[in-house]
């Protein structure tokens, strides 16, 4: 058939094999070449759609996301039992490793880090790891949690100065440092795509978020007996085990995304756009959870302006996925092939014809099972 | 190969572009077909029928769903036996750590007035209260209603308030708003282990006495923290009088004390 957009003949299917582009839509939901309402990493959604695994796992099929997203609500109810028993402080343990845990099977599931495991974990993982231990520990040297308690007989005060610190010198100073690991990591021309630079990013968000939690925390877990009435910590470990890592693996994986894009020579409205909305999403995030806690609000309500934030970082990375995935997967090679998404084989280009997933974003196992074709059997090689 | 110019926008594509990258025009179709070196499967049957595969594929997944599941299992269960233990030995040397409630003041129910020491220093006043600073103590926040001091090793704070109140409350009353605060402030705010609430009168004031345990979290740092409290009024409700010694839980017997001479030195100016 001739694709309606790119005007290449390619082989019968829903989307183009080359572009991408969605075949005898209807503008109805938006441009069929740049579909928007089809995730190009995840077809079956809108890139507008908040989800988790389909944005931070991009690499899984769609079968596989579904295990993934099967063990983090095991881990997560797993967390709630431990509360529930008043185990709190192995609820903090488990809330600070859960999605860090979680990433580093999907990096093996994936192999991201194609034949070089340990230089990359090393840097990503270790890294953010390391970086987060130092900066956490200076962190607790400058703040001062006792400062003030506030008149709650006398109306609600905000303590400014901590505020400052707490929502906008510190989100600043993490989000440059975070994203070292990944920026240094040795022999980059391995990882072209830009959907490996989003990994690498959030791998090293994660091992910090974890490092932090645990620095964090360490007094918390030195001074809790083994079993507490279980209270309200329910906010702080739904704070700990989901939003806190997914900001900062996101904001992390969404800044170095577009550093990675920076790097293939594009640098429009949209990689400008991401990294200030990464660093404005962590500023917002902890003014908004300082300032709010400040006045007494209560914590329900500090949860949902969390998770508000935590959803807008994660549609901008989809955003910036989506379009690097179009303009990338374009310039592949025809191949046989197994796709990641609806697992048939195919011959295809840069996207299943059949369910329209950009096979960059394939593991790297069915990467280095394409088969690439000159000519496919039984076409009469004739030249258009 | 030189590079391919758009004929719709004139941007320039690299060579072995098919579609031009600012407009999305499709290029020259013999120079997309040339450059990319590869005939266009014409007549090619469904891609989904694919002939001569001499190799079944490997699988496309390396970690199955009972492996996944039960590496998350292993997590939960070495990291609740690494948390009781930390418990366990952290509270072994941790000891019996006794709560301290704001000293300086008459727990016994009774109308007396300790003989106060007042410490020579600078003081501190507002419209509502006034108290004396002894040397190294500094003045964090002052407004109409509230001083707030920090110690001299930075510690800990002392929080004084007087002021009229907004609708008549009892002092019972002002302490249940009291600990809303705090709950809502921080979540797993408690009663102190061993702390026993009081009536007494401090400086005059009537009032209760007694002491909320809670983790302070700021930005990503969590620490345990305790708060020594007074809350008092006037017998019609219009006054309420309040003291906040905040500080980490292991070290509020310590700075109850050290704020002692402040403490007794305060002067409620409303009545």
């Amino acid at each position: 058939m001739r694709c309606d957009h790119c005007v290449q003949d390619v082989p019968d299917g829903v989307f183009c094999t080359i572009c991408g582009a969605h075949q005898g839509a209807s503008t109805e939901v938006g441009d069929p070449k740049l579909r928007l309402n089809r995730y190009a990493a995840h077809p079956s959604e809108h890139v507008a759609q908040p989800a988790i695994f389909t944005t931070l796992f991009p690499h899984l099929g769609h079968h596989k996301v579904h295990e993934f997203r099967w063990a983090f609500f095991v881990g997560l109810a797993c967390i709630l039992l431990l509360y529930a028993a008043g185990l709190i402080t192995a609820a903090i343990l488990v809330s600070a490793f859960l999605v860090p845990t979680l990433y580093l099977i999907y990096l093996y599931e994936a192999q991201v880090y194609r034949d070089e495991p340990a230089t990359v974990l090393g840097f990503t993982l270790g890294g953010g790891i390391a970086i987060g231990i130092v900066v956490t520990l200076i962190e607790r040297l400058v703040s001062h949690p006792f400062q003030s308690a506030g008149n709650p007989l006398g109306g609600v005060a905000v303590d400014v100065g901590g505020v400052l610190l707490v929502g906008l010198v510190i989100p600043v100073v993490e989000e440059v440092l975070k994203t070292i690991p990944a920026l240094i990591l040795p022999r980059r021309v391995a990882f072209p795509e830009t959907v490996d630079g989003l990994v690498l990013g959030i791998a090293a968000g994660l091992g910090f978020s974890l490092a932090q939690a645990l620095i964090g925390f360490s007094s918390v877990l030195a001074a809790l007996p083994p079993h507490v009435a279980p209270g309200n910590w329910i906010f702080v470990l739904v704070t700990l085990a989901v939003l806190q890592p997914l900001l900062q693996g996101s904001a992390t994986g969404l800044i170095v995304a577009a550093v990675w894009r920076y790097r293939r020579g594009r640098l429009d409205r949209r990689e400008i756009g991401a990294i200030a909305l990464a660093v404005i999403a962590h500023i917002a995030f902890a003014t908004g959870t300082e300032v709010l806690r400040d006045a007494a609000v209560d914590s329900l309500f500090i949860l949902a302006w969390q998770g508000a934030v935590v959803g807008a970082v994660l549609i901008a990375v989809r955003y910036l996925l989506h379009h690097s995935l179009l303009e990338e997967a374009a310039h592949m090679g025809y191949a046989d092939t197994v796709c990641p998404g609806c697992h048939l084989r195919i011959v295809g280009s840069g996207f299943c014809p059949h369910c329209g997933t950009a096979l960059s974003a394939a593991p790297n196992t069915v990467k280095r099972m394409r088969r690439p074709r000159k000519e496919a059997p039984g076409s009469t090689g004739r030249r258009t | 190969m030189s590079a391919q110019v758009c004929q719709a926008c004139g941007a320039s594509n690299e060579p072995s572009a098919t579609a031009c990258r600012v407009c999305g025009r499709a290029l020259s179709r013999e120079a997309a077909a040339a450059a990319a070196g590869l005939p266009t499967p014409a007549g090619y049957p469904s891609p989904s029928y694919v002939v001569g595969l001499p190799v079944a594929p490997e699988a496309v997944h390396r970690t199955s769903w009972t492996n996944l599941l039960g590496l998350v299992a292993a997590l939960v269960l070495v990291l609740t036996a690494g948390g009781i233990g930390v418990a366990l030995i952290a509270g072994h040397f941790a000891g019996n750590g006794q709560t301290a409630g704001i000293a300086g003041s008459s727990n016994q129910g009774s109308s007396s007035r300790l003989a106060t020491f007042v410490p020579q220093g600078q003081t501190e006043s507002n419209a509502a209260l006034s108290v004396v600073l002894p040397p190294g103590w500094s003045v964090s926040a002052v407004n109409g209603e509230t001083i707030t001091l920090t110690d001299p090793d930075g510690t800990g704070s002392l929080t004084v308030g007087s002021g009229r109140s907004s609708q008549a409350q009892s002092a019972q009353q002002n302490r249940d708003a009291i600990d809303r605060y705090y709950e809502g402030k921080y979540p797993d705010t408690a009663p102190c282990p061993g702390s026993q609430d009081a009536p007494g009168i401090l400086n005059g004031a009537d009032g209760l006495f007694w002491t909320l345990c809670f983790t302070v979290t700021t930005g990503a740092q969590s620490f345990p923290g305790a708060c020594a409290l007074f809350s008092g009024a006037t017998s019609d409700g219009g006054v309420y009088y309040l003291v906040e010694e905040l500080t980490a839980r292991d070290n509020l017997q310590n700075f109850v004390a050290e704020a002692a001479p402040v403490v007794e030195s305060i002067h409620w100016n409303l009545s």
